[in-house]
């Protein structure tokens, strides 16, 4: 590995397979014919039954968080009592490292995104109120088991160079959970070009992009940039989760047409969409190698392992400007 | 004689002069205290007026006054020469002075490079700038205080959940407060009805009755502990005083 970069918590975190699988969250990603990338959990009803582990939810072990693609369906199986965010309960709202997030605490901590449309919930989630004299300010709770993104903040990642005003291209953008995020994250000034191939998980994209105007949907197949090059301006970022084996090849594509020099990139790999057979970290390791090939430099690499099992997110650097020589 | 006579006559001619300027002066005299008949005495005082710094009589005359009982008058006195003194301070950086109606021009107003960065510095202090949406650093209300109190002690409020440790000391300097949304979709006990909802997150924990049994149980024990412990120290120490007695 060169200095400077070194994937993080790869060898230790594997020890969570096997013993009683991972509580909660069924496999996912076994669902076969569905069309383009997206490896959503898709609508409601995918839920695995609940294992008996159950390390991985939130603290309380009710309330709070589930998993990816539950929340649509039937909402079962919440957990009774009290949860950390029941309607009513008095939260305070404090900025979080990355620009453009918050961190909303109460008997719980969660992220929070500022909300762009006051009064309205994308997928369920939780909204906190705040009122500061006459304007109302809303935050939603960013659920990291939906959101890799999310997780990948919450697992400490170093920069997602996601802020407001930044524009940003989200590759696999799926039914416009996260997507709905980062236009909260980037703001009015922002845009987010949101491409995503699977028109039936477009048409929830749509519904967001109509509520929300700093985002552009583009239903149409990654792998041909050129098909949406007229829509598409330069891009400061591509977060890209479309988990294809030639993902890489993909941001690359797009990377040349739209990134910026010294625009970065912000990719969620998942081992086995690119290579079921091999070791998570061959996977990885493989595909930094390919990005090098690219003229992308990675920087910062980490799983998501109390959240996703057997992913990664790699981030960096396109087209780096030369060092300067002293 | 006649010398004398024009003497006097020329003593008589200085007097009349002197009369008649002594009648304008008078003249003057009474214009002025018409002019600055006031009931205020500041008033009356001319900006030439040459200022020792020393009100002498507000000291308490020149004399040091032996008695005790009128010694308190002199740093009241103290009090207001330090007053005169800022004030004059701060009238130095002043532009209208004296001599302001003999400049051709208002001198331009001008304020140090430092100061403006100074200003500027202040000004950024009060929100978190654009990166977080200017969210603004509320004024710090016992209300608020105690609530940042709760949620850094939150760990000791339930013996059944756990926390990680603070990640910071001290208290949060840009944060708002916020009301979690029911949404119709929740079941009624994940919502709060709406008599019982509070303003604060303290007054949310006095109206739960099992966190108040919790705390005063806890209470209890640890005070019992304590005492015990005290008690204990206090055995032993005198233990040991006996013992050392006894050699």
């Amino acid at each position: 590995m060169r200095p400077g970069f070194s994937p993080r918590g790869g060898g230790g975190g594997r020890g969570f397979r096997g013993g009683g699988g991972r509580g909660g969250f069924g496999d996912r990603g076994g669902f076969g014919d569905r069309g383009g990338f997206g490896d959503r959990g898709g609508r409601g009803g995918f839920r695995g039954g609940r294992g008996g582990g159950g390390g991985f939810r939130s603290p309380s072990g009710e309330g709070g968080f589930r998993g990816r693609g539950g929340g649509r369906g039937g909402r079962g199986g919440r957990g009774a009592g009290r949860g950390g965010f029941r309607g009513g309960r008095k939260v305070t709202v404090e900025p979080h490292r990355h620009e453009g997030v918050f961190i909303c605490r109460g008997k719980e901590d969660a992220l929070v995104t500022k909300n762009m449309v006051v009064g309205e919930s994308v997928y369920g989630e939780k909204r906190m109120n705040v009122e500061e004299g006459e304007t109302k300010i809303e935050y939603r709770a960013w659920n990291p088991f939906r959101s890799k993104l999310a997780a990948a903040i919450l697992g400490g990642v170093d920069q997602i160079h996601i802020k407001p005003g930044a524009k940003v291209m989200y590759l696999g953008a799926a039914s416009g959970t996260t997507v709905s995020h980062v236009s909260d994250i980037v703001g009015p000034e922002g845009l987010v070009y949101a491409v995503e191939f699977s028109h039936r998980s477009g048409r929830d994209l749509l519904n967001v992009a109509k509520k929300r105007t700093n985002i552009i949907p583009i239903i149409e197949d990654a792998r041909h940039p050129h098909k949406y090059r007229m829509l598409v301006g330069m891009v400061d970022v591509i977060f890209a989760d479309v988990a294809q084996p030639d993902q890489t090849r993909i941001v690359a594509l797009n990377a040349h047409n739209f990134l910026k020099n010294g625009g970065h990139f912000v990719i969620s790999i998942k081992a086995n969409c690119i290579d079921s057979t091999a070791a998570p970290e061959a996977v990885f390791a493989a595909e930094v190698k390919k990005m090098s090939s690219e003229n992308m430099k990675p920087q910062e690499q980490l799983t998501l392992e109390p959240y996703e099992r057997d992913h990664a997110v790699v981030v960096g650097i396109y087209r780096p400007p030369p060092k300067q020589k002293k | 004689m006649g010398v004398e006579g024009e003497e006097r006559h020329d003593i008589d001619d200085e007097q009349d002069e002197e009369f008649v300027d002594e009648e304008g002066d008078e003249d003057d005299d009474a214009e002025d205290s018409i002019l600055f008949k006031s009931k205020s005495k500041d008033l009356i005082e001319l900006s030439t007026s040459i200022d020792p710094g020393l009100k002498v009589k507000d000291i308490g005359g020149l004399y040091i006054s032996v008695d005790g009982s009128k010694s308190k008058g002199a740093l009241n006195a103290m009090k207001k020469l330090k007053e005169q003194k800022d004030q004059d301070g701060l009238m130095q950086r002043s532009i209208i002075g004296p001599d302001f109606e003999k400049k051709d021009s208002v001198p331009p107003y001008k304020e140090s490079k430092q100061a403006l960065k100074v200003k500027r510095k202040e000004e950024r202090a009060k929100t978190t700038g654009d990166g977080w949406f200017n969210m603004k650093a509320p004024e710090m209300t016992e209300e608020l205080t105690n609530d940042l109190k709760v949620l850094k002690m939150r760990a000791a409020m339930d013996p059944k959940r756990f926390y990680k440790k603070n990640d910071r000391d001290g208290f949060p300097k840009y944060f708002q407060v916020g009301t979690v949304v029911d949404s119709p979709v929740d079941f009624y006990n994940s919502r709060v009805p709406k008599k019982q909802r509070k303003r604060t997150m303290v007054d949310e924990l006095l109206a739960d009755a099992e966190f108040r049994n919790y705390n005063k149980k806890k209470y209890k024990q640890i005070m019992t502990e304590k005492a015990a412990r005290a008690a204990g120290k206090k055995n032993r120490k005198s233990n040991k005083f006996r013992k050392k007695q006894g050699n």
